[in-house]
C-alpha cells in the first residue's frame, strides 16, 4: 500500500508529459530551456533589468553544464508534477490510503498547475510542487521534531528560485512552523531568498513597475462565474490563450462552489489532528492568498493596486496576482479529501465515493493530459543558433548583443508559431538586450529596464550603439516585427543563415552601464548557497545524532533531578 | 443524513459526468477545425508587427 501514493502521483505526472519526453525542447510563453545556458550577469541579477528570473537562470546554467537543456527541462518538469501531489497526499493527516489519493489528484490535477504549466511558468509550478512539503516539514518544526528545520530548507530550496515562488514559500514556512520558531525560520527564509532580494533592493532604477499591467495581468474569469469562483477552484490566471477549454465548462463554478463546501466542512477535522493553531494558520493563509488574488477585480482594487505598484517599491509582485492562489491550493486538497472522509462515514459504499471523489479533477478538466491534448510540444532549435553562439563564444571582444526585432517575445514556424520568450538572452554565451515592453491584448505594457529605454531612444536617432555597450546586434527572422534599416546600416554582418543574422558593431564599444553593485549580491548568493549546504549536511552526517543525544541527556538529567 | 449525502453525490456526479462528457464529446466532433488551427497563429497575433505576451 505504500507505493499507491506514488504510483498514483507518477501517472498523473505522466499522463501529462507523457507527449514531451523525447529529446527537445518545450518552448511555451515564458518557459525558454537552452541547451548550454551560459552564467550571465543577468542571470544572478547583475544586469541592468529587473531580476525576476533569478537565481532561476544561474540555477539552470550550472545544471545545463551538468546535462543537457532539455534534459534538465524533462527532469525538473516530470519532478515537479511528481512531488506535488505525492507531497500532497502525504500530509494528509490520515490512516487511509484512498483518502490521501484524492488529495493527491486534487493537487496535482488542478487548474493552478495547468495554466502556470502552459504559461511557462515552471518555477512557479516547481514552488507549488514544494508546498505541501514545506508544509510537512514546517508542521515537524513546530512540533520540534529532530532534523525538522533542516528538511524546511531544502523544501524551501527549489522553491525559492524566483521571486514570487520565495514569497510564498517563505511565508508558508513561517506560517505552519509558528509563532515560537519566528527567530530561527525569518532569518533562515530571508537569507532563502537574498539571491533576488538583493538585487531587487540595489537595482539602480530601484523597483517601481509600470501601473499599465495591473488591470492586464487581473484574474480573469473563465466562465459565467466570477473571478472569485475561477480563483476558488484555482484557475483565473490572466492570460485567456493558455486556459485549458475545460474551464470554460457552464457547470464548473457549481462544482467549484460544492467543492470548497465540501473542503471547509473537512477543514474543521484538521484542529483536532494538527492542534488549532497550525490549522486555522494554514486555513487563514489560504483565504488571504484567494483574497489577494481577486483584489485587483474588486471595485477600486485596481486602484489601489495601480498606486502601489508605481509607488511602493516591489509592489510589481502583486501584478499577475493569480500566482498567490497557491496558498489555498493545498486547503482546498486537504480540506476536500477530509470531507470526503468524513461524509464516507455516512455511507455503506464507500469505495464510489472516494472513486468519484479521486477522479473528478480529470472528468473535469481532461484537456490537461497529454500535455493540453498537444497545446506543448517538442521542439528542436535551428542550426542558426548554435552556428551564432560558436560565433560569439569565439571572439574576445566586448560588447552586449542587441536582439532585433524589439520585442519580448517570438512565433517562429520552426515552433508551431507559439508565443514564446526570445530565447537569445539564455541561448548566447553574452548578455543580450531585449525589449521589457510587453504587448497585451494589444495594448503595450511599459518595462522597467533603462538601458533598453536608452537604446531605444538611440536606435530612433540611428546613435553609435557601440556607445551603450552593444557590441552586436542579432536579427531574428521569421517572427513579428520590423527591423529598421537605418539601424543596420554601418554594420558589418559577420553570420547569415535562415533564421538569423548577427552583425558586429564597430568601433570602439563602451562598457556597459554600471548595474547593481556585485560584493553584496555575491555575499547574499553565497549566503544562500551556505543555508542550503548546511540543511544538506545536517541532515546528511551525524551532527543531528549530537544534537539528539544531547537533548536525550538533558531528558535524562532532568529525570534523576526528579 | 446518509441519504441526503447519496442523493448530492448521485447529482454531482451526474451532472459532472454529463457535461464533462457533452464538452469532450463536442470538441472531439470539431477535429477538422482543430486541424486547420493547430498550426495557425493566434488571433491576437494577427498583426504581424507585435508578438502579443496573452490576451486577458
Amino acid at each position: 500500500m505504500r507505493l499507491v501514493l506514488p504510483a498514483v502521483s507518477a501517472v498523473l505526472a505522466l499522463l501529462v508529459l507523457t507527449p514531451l519526453l523525447g529529446r527537445g525542447f518545450v518552448l511555451n510563453y515564458d518557459m525558454v530551456f537552452a541547451p548550454d545556458q551560459s552564467l550571465l550577469p543577468d542571470g544572478l541579477g547583475l544586469g541592468s533589468a529587473l531580476p525576476r528570473s533569478v537565481p532561476a537562470d544561474a540555477v539552470m546554467s550550472f545544471a545545463t553544464a551538468l546535462l543537457p537543456g532539455d534534459v534538465v527541462q524533462k527532469i525538473v518538469l516530470l519532478a515537479a508534477l511528481f512531488a506535488g501531489p505525492l507531497g500532497a497526499g502525504r500530509l494528509v493527516p490520515t490512516n487511509s490510503v484512498a483518502i490521501r489519493v484524492v488529495a493527491a489528484v486534487w493537487y496535482g490535477w488542478s487548474a493552478y498547475v495547468a495554466e502556470r504549466l502552459f504559461m511557462g511558468h515552471w518555477p512557479y509550478v516547481v514552488t507549488y510542487a514544494c508546498l505541501p512539503w514545506i508544509a510537512a516539514a514546517g508542521l515537524a518544526v513546530r512540533r520540534g521534531e529532530p532534523k525538522a528545520l533542516p528538511k524546511l530548507i531544502l523544501a524551501c530550496a527549489p522553491a525559492v528560485l524566483t521571486p514570487t515562488g520565495g514569497i510564498i514559500a517563505a511565508v508558508l514556512a513561517v506560517v505552519c512552523s509558528g509563532r515560537r520558531t519566528l527567530a530561527v525560520t525569518v532569518p533562515v527564509t530571508v537569507l532563502l531568498n537574498m539571491p533576488w532580494l538583493l538585487p531587487s533592493v540595489l537595482h539602480p532604477g530601484g523597483s517601481l513597475s509600470s501601473p499599465d499591467g495591473v488591470g492586464a495581468f487581473a484574474a480573469r474569469t473563465e466562465n459565467w462565474g466570477s473571478p472569485v469562483t475561477s480563483v476558488l477552484g484555482l484557475g483565473g490566471i490572466w492570460n485567456a490563450e493558455v486556459v485549458p477549454g475545460s474551464r470554460g465548462m457552464p457547470l464548473l463554478p457549481v462544482i467549484t462552489l460544492l467543492s470548497v463546501a465540501v473542503a471547509l466542512a473537512g477543514l474543521r477535522s484538521l484542529a483536532p489532528r494538527w492542534g488549532l493553531a497550525p490549522a486555522r494558520s494554514f486555513v487563514v493563509l489560504g483565504a488571504i492568498g484567494v483574497a489577494i488574488a481577486v483584489f485587483g477585480t474588486l471595485p477600486g482594487g485596481g486602484d489601489v493596486l495601480a498606486w502601489a505598484v508605481s509607488h511602493v517599491p516591489g509592489a510589481g509582485l502583486l501584478r499577475d496576482s493569480q500566482k498567490w492562489a497557491a496558498w489555498w491550493a493545498l486547503p482546498l486538497s486537504l480540506g476536500f479529501a477530509l470531507g470526503v472522509e468524513a461524509a464516507g462515514k455516512y455511507l455503506t459504499n464507500r469505495t464510489a465515493l472516494v472513486a468519484l471523489a479521486a477522479l473528478l479533477p480529470l472528468i473535469t478538466m481532461p484537456d490537461f493530459a497529454w500535455a493540453g491534448l498537444g497545446r506543448l510540444e517538442v521542439v528542436d532549435y535551428p542550426a542558426d543558433w548554435s552556428a551564432v553562439r560558436t560565433v560569439l563564444a569565439a571572439d574576445d571582444g566586448a560588447g552586449d548583443v542587441l536582439a532585433l526585432p524589439m520585442s519580448a517575445f517570438r512565433r517562429f514556424s520552426w515552433n508551431g508559431d507559439r508565443t514564446q520568450l526570445d530565447p537569445a538572452p539564455r541561448f548566447l554565451p553574452r548578455t543580450v538586450v531585449i525589449d521589457d515592453v510587453v504587448y497585451v491584448g494589444g495594448r503595450p505594457v511599459s518595462g522597467e529596464d533603462g538601458r533598453v529605454a536608452t537604446i531605444r531612444r538611440a536606435m530612433a536617432r540611428n546613435d553609435d550603439l557601440g556607445a551603450f555597450g552593444i557590441g552586436w546586434v542579432l536579427v531574428e527572422h521569421g517572427t513579428p516585427g520590423s527591423v529598421d534599416p537605418g539601424v543596420l546600416r554601418g554594420l558589418r554582418e559577420v553570420w547569415s543563415g535562415p533564421w538569423l543574422t548577427l552583425y558586429r558593431v564597430p568601433g570602439v564599444i563602451a562598457p556597459p552601464p554600471a548595474g547593481v553593485p556585485r560584493l553584496p549580491v555575491v555575499a547574499g548568493d553565497l549566503g544562500a548557497l551556505a543555508v542550503v549546504a548546511s540543511g544538506l549536511l545536517w541532515l546528511l552526517l551525524p551532527a543531528g545524532r549530537f544534537s539528539r543525544s544531547s537533548h536525550s541527556r538533558t531528558a535524562e538529567e532532568q529525570a534523576c533531578a526528579h | 443524513m446518509r441519504t441526503l449525502i447519496g442523493a448530492v453525490i448521485a447529482v454531482v456526479a451526474g451532472l459532472a459526468f454529463a457535461g464533462g462528457g457533452t464538452y469532450v464529446l463536442v470538441n472531439s466532433l470539431a477535429p477538422d477545425k482543430a486541424v486547420q488551427l493547430k498550426n495557425a497563429p493566434a488571433p491576437n497575433n494577427s498583426n504581424p508587427d507585435t508578438v502579443n505576451y496573452g490576451t486577458p
